[in-house]
């Protein structure tokens, strides 16, 4: 109860400093000192060139926020003021969210690209592409519409040229184009190496990569694309590999794990996590049989635990996984199997979570939002064609820990949906404290240090006491005191837990009770730092002895 | 003359013929350069003095590589195409300004913004409060840009048109050259400039008119501004936005994501193959520390 009037309190005087700040911010600058538009801010911060009123900007026709669109190239930003949209251009409404038709999305196909815009946009693209417009406003997601978008059918277009017959892989329409200056003949799904079309362009053991596909492709003599390379097939002329183009399904099967397949088949998927590039022996582990391009392993290794070297299971990592960092302090947080941090060791002061990518071979580091705002949250996909037997996949999410010392029950309190809290039993009864341990600003007077930290303040009142032993009866009956009372001895009656010089080992338990109650609020109670730097040195530091009651008090107590 | 071979002149005779440098050919030259006079035989004297000229050819070849463009325009190389002429002309300005304004979120002289890896990144959504949207600085960005692209490259523009009609004149042509005024866009895969000129040459019978000219620079600019402006949408509606996805998407494009501890996020889009890179900062969603009461 005390500490819900303490919790009552502490929300009572963040409204009112909620108030109070209000107070001093609650002029919308146009445009601030600092440059930026349209911020609400104490009047000092407002640039006086421009409009200023005491009021919310959301409040203000000049800082309005709403859409602003681009009659032209059909691109929207939400959350633009109006005076910013309309002085670079734009079309200004006030529909803040952009759900108007000018901004709502579609399929754009263009060639056998695809991009997920509004109309205008895409007639904007193909202009700019110098081809049709074909714009699906029934595609409503982007993968659908990448999905969608398919390359024209390819095939060998042969003209005559003396006595040769030339060749050149293209589309039936680009085909269809050049007849008319040379005569060409298009062949549907051949390849110009294909004998029966007689052509100048052979075999060969060049390859490549080409823009937009993820392959390594051979070449002809020629120098056009023929099909995705396949070292058992270079020398191949009784099949139809030399024949036909062949859909890279029904190409070779590229398996990364495999020895010495990279060597042999081009066959490169991004999405399983390889893609062409040329050969480099610092790079790649394998060199191809024909040619300078190779399918490049774009996973990663990266030594997560810190402890040097990579294991080279546990510590290699997929093309797009992602997983959390194990920095210092930060708790391991897997999706579906959250359990309470130990408060002593995890999230203590300093400690951040972070996040780590890898793509194209390269681990990259995502910082979660600092003071612990933000957790790393990790959930692990069975996966068992990969050593490790998992993908991870990871994301800061946000640490929901503000109403936690409100909560009296347990059951809203360890509410996932709702926050982030744990039920812990301090000093024999439970409290409500965060999972997760926030960061507190301890600069600056009215420092959240200060505020937060004072709610796990407890205060233990030791009970003294002297008992007065009589002597056997006088001839009247009576009983004498065995003892003057200053002889007798004082015995504890209450609270022994709370004495360092009696409590043994409940009182220890009862400081670490507390401390660890202390701190779950955040960066409070005693504990080292995430460099494992101790913070307050002594239990004394924490706590304060106030000293026994003197003699005279006693003494008057005692009668 | 540790190093320097006894028979270096003709080594280097050798090499000049066989016209393959090395780093041995190279220190040789400049030891001999620095040679005292009369230490060189007489015969070998002859040699150094064709080695002279010969660094002297390299020299000029670097030079006139160099500043080819410059060149062209000063010692009157002959224009041939007035659009070949304007591009060559205007190129360098053009893909320095992009490179200029590129890392520090599209302004040439961002006014808000925070300072990240010594450059100052401009803020393109911002707000200065906890747990609120941002408010979009420039919802124009594409456009933003081509404003500061022209602002830029202005003063080139007119000295290039006067250079190819100075140029051209030299040639002999009659010209006649209406200025109007041009606009750079961004495209796909390129920054084009269009200007909305007409030139008309005369000489003797021969009469050509050109309306409406246009230099194409290949830049990448465009592509990076549309996935900018896709994650500032998320910044705006969500206050944050997930950099896989566009990872997913564009194969060459990485995107890195640093959260300030202020609060402000610094977006680094970069091609992994070319390393052309286009930066800017955020802020919204920012949560303060604890309470944030302070």
């Amino acid at each position: 109860m005390i500490t819900n009037k303490i919790f009552l309190a502490l929300a009572l005087a963040v409204v009112l400093l909620g108030l109070v700040s209000a107070a001093e911010t609650s002029y919308c600058c146009e445009k601030t000192n600092s440059g930026a538009w349209c911020q609400n801010a104490p009047q000092d911060q407002c640039n006086s060139s421009f409009a200023i009123s005491p009021t919310s900007c959301e409040s203000t026709g000049y800082c309005r926020e709403g859409c602003c669109f681009n009659r032209n190239t059909g691109t929207c930003a939400k959350n633009s003021p109006e005076k910013i949209c309309t002085n670079d251009g734009g079309i200004w409404t006030s529909e803040k969210t952009c759900s108007i038709s000018q901004c709502s999305l579609g399929c754009c196909l263009i060639g056998d690209q695809a991009a997920f815009v509004s109309r205008t946009r895409c007639g904007h693209l193909a202009s700019a592409y110098g081809l049709n417009v074909n714009y699906r406003s029934d595609i409503s997601s982007e993968v659908a519409c990448i999905a969608t978008a398919t390359a024209d059918v390819e095939g060998a277009c042969v003209w005559k040229e003396g006595f040769d017959n030339k060749c050149e892989r293209t589309t039936k329409a680009k085909c269809s184009e050049l007849s008319s200056s040379r005569n060409s003949t298009f062949y549907d799904g051949l390849l110009c190496t294909n004998s029966a079309l007689n052509t100048t362009c052979d075999p060969s053991e060049k390859t490549t990569c080409v823009e937009g596909k993820d392959g390594v492709y051979f070449l002809d003599t020629c120098g056009n694309l023929a099909n995705i390379y396949d070292s058992s097939k270079a020398k191949d002329e009784t099949s139809d590999y030399w024949k036909e183009i062949i859909d890279p399904l029904f190409s070779c099967t590229l398996d990364l794990g495999s020895l010495g397949s990279q060597s042999n088949c081009g066959n490169c998927n991004y999405y399983d996590g390889s893609t062409c590039k040329k050969f480099e022996r610092t790079s790649d582990i394998y060199a191809p049989i024909y040619g300078d391009y190779i399918c490049r392993d774009l996973s990663c290794d990266y030594d997560t635990d810190g402890i040097g070297g990579i294991d080279a299971i546990n510590e290699h990592y997929q093309h797009g996984e992602t997983w959390c960092a194990q920095s210092k302090g930060s708790s391991e947080i897997i999706f579906g199997e959250e359990s309470t941090p130990d408060s002593s060791e995890e999230n203590v002061p300093g400690t951040r979570y972070f996040r780590l990518v890898c793509y194209n071979g390269e681990v990259t580091v995502e910082p979660c939002a600092d003071f612990r705002q933000e957790v790393c949250m990790e959930q692990k996909v069975s996966t068992p064609t990969i050593p490790k037997g998992t993908f991870s996949n990871a994301n800061c999410i946000v640490n929901k820990w503000q109403d936690c010392l409100a909560q009296t029950d347990e059951k809203d309190c360890i509410n996932t949906d709702m926050r982030d809290c744990s039920w812990i039993s301090v000093d024999g009864h439970g409290k409500c404290v965060p999972r997760y341990a926030p960061g507190l600003s301890f600069w600056g007077e009215n420092a959240d240090a200060m505020t937060q930290c004072s709610t796990g303040n407890a205060k233990c009142k030791v009970e003294y006491t002297k008992s007065i032993e009589r002597e056997g009866g006088n001839t009247l009956g009576l009983k004498t005191l065995k003892k003057t009372f200053e002889d007798m001895e004082w015995r504890i009656t209450d609270n022994e837990r709370c004495d360092p010089t009696e409590g043994g080992g409940a009182y220890t338990n009862w400081r670490e009770d507390l401390n660890n109650y202390c701190v779950s609020l955040g960066d409070c109670g005693f504990s080292n730092n995430y460099m494992e730097q101790k913070g307050y040195s002594n239990w004394e530091d924490i706590i304060t002895y106030t000293s026994k009651m003197d003699e005279e008090e006693m003494a008057e107590k005692s009668e | 003359m540790t190093g320097l071979r006894e028979d270096a002149p003709l080594v280097l005779i050798q090499a000049l013929m066989k016209n393959k440098p090395n780093r041995k050919f190279i220190n040789d030259i400049f030891i001999i350069m620095t040679m005292k006079k009369g230490v060189i035989e007489s015969g070998k004297g002859q040699v150094t003095i064709f080695i002279i000229i010969a660094i002297a050819i390299v020299a000029l070849g670097a030079i006139v590589y160099m500043f080819y463009p410059q060149l062209k325009a000063s010692f009157g190389f002959q224009v041939q195409n007035p659009e070949a002429f304007l591009q060559s002309c205007l190129e360098e300005d053009v893909l320095d300004s992009v490179d200029v304004l590129s890392p520090q979120g599209g302004s040439l002289n961002p006014t808000l913004y925070m300072m990240y890896d010594n450059s100052k990144v401009e803020y393109l959504c911002y707000t200065n409060e906890y747990n609120k949207l941002c408010t979009m600085q420039q919802p124009m960005l594409k456009e933003h840009i081509e404003a500061e692209i022209k602002g830029k490259i202005s003063s080139k523009v007119a000295s290039c048109l006067s250079d190819m009609k100075t140029n051209l004149e030299k040639q002999g042509y009659s010209v006649i050259l209406r200025e109007g005024d041009y606009n750079v866009e961004l495209l796909p895969k390129r920054v084009v400039i269009n200007f909305d000129n007409s030139l008309s040459l005369k000489r003797g019978d021969d009469v050509s008119t050109y309306e409406g000219m246009n230099a194409a620079f290949s830049n990448n600019i465009y592509e990076f501004v549309s996935i900018a402006i896709s994650i500032l949408d998320f910044e705006a509606t969500y206050g944050d936005s997930e950099t896989t996805a566009y990872m997913n998407y564009y194969r060459d494009l990485k995107v890195e994501k640093t959260k300030m501890t202020d609060g402000s996020k610094v977006y680094v889009l970069s091609d992994r193959n070319t390393g052309y890179k286009f930066q800017f900062a955020t802020r919204s969603m920012a949560w303060p520390a604890g309470y944030g009461l302070e």
